[in-house]
């Protein structure tokens, strides 16, 4: 659960949901984008065992079926566009909890 | 309207339901993200490595306090827009102030909170493999076999 405190952020965040078609160019970016995004987090996934016993309390990124680790977000991030520069924009990153525990989210 | 998700393995071999979006960096450029579908958070949250990935530092309008279980944390308003891939076809924008942490510690996962998932009919469905939104013309419906 997460509450907000301060002036204002109780007011209604969403401003609009609207629906529009991209054009056919658009389209194919966002769909090529999209199947690699999910690949890598797939890949993430297969190997979240590895990942959380090796990577605990730094990020990770993964892209073009590799793991990238530092301990910035930055770093990780770095790491990966220059091993994958095709893939900026659908790597797969977050941080990886120090201790193996269940979560309510938030925190 | 449906919108997508899946159940993902976290880093700590947890599955979660998930949904996938597209947002905007800083400096322009699309960037897949996941959100996990939280019906507990009054807002719609990025986690710190997010907040450095789309380079959020330089859109943030102040600063406030964040609370849960932990306790608090301090995170910033960004104004963004979100796309999401409509299942039937084309795309849902919405635009959001969204609550980005600055802190490296705190959360690890965007969460999509109330204030978005309000639109939608929810489905989070573990024993039938399905996460999933729904909007106007889709719906659900609740049988008894």
């Amino acid at each position: 659960m997460i509450k907000s405190y301060g002036t204002g952020l109780n007011a209604p965040s969403v401003v609009m949901l609207e629906q529009v078609e991209l054009s056919p160019a658009e389209q194919t970016e966002a769909a090529a984008r999209r199947a690699t995004y999910l690949a890598n987090a797939a890949w993430a996934s297969r190997h979240a065992a590895l990942i959380g016993r090796t990577c605990a309390g730094r990020f990770v990124c993964i892209a073009g079926g590799e793991l990238f680790v530092a301990d910035t977000p930055a770093e990780a991030h770095a790491l990966a566009g220059t091993a994958h520069p095709d893939e900026v924009g659908a790597t797969y990153s977050t941080r990886v909890p120090d201790q193996q525990r269940p979560k309510i989210y938030a925190h | 309207m449906r919108i997508n998700g899946f159940w993902h393995v976290g880093p700590d071999s947890t599955v979660r339901p998930i949904i996938p979006a597209t947002a905007l960096g800083s400096d322009g450029l699309p960037h897949d993200i996941s959100l996990l579908v939280d019906t507990g958070a009054d807002r719609t949250v990025l986690d710190f490595d997010t907040y450095v990935k789309l380079g959020l530092a330089t859109k943030a309008t102040g600063e406030f306090e964040l609370e849960g279980v932990g306790g608090l944390s301090r995170s910033v308003i960004v104004p963004a827009q979100l796309q999401f891939t409509k299942a039937e076809g084309g795309t849902a924008l919405v635009n959001i102030q969204l609550m980005a942490l600055t802190e490296a510690t705190s959360l690890g996962m965007n969460v999509l909170g109330r204030d978005f998932l309000s639109l939608f009919s929810v489905i989070v469905d573990r024993q039938g493999d399905t996460v999933c939104l729904l909007h106007g013309r889709h719906r659900y419906v609740i049988q008894e076999s």
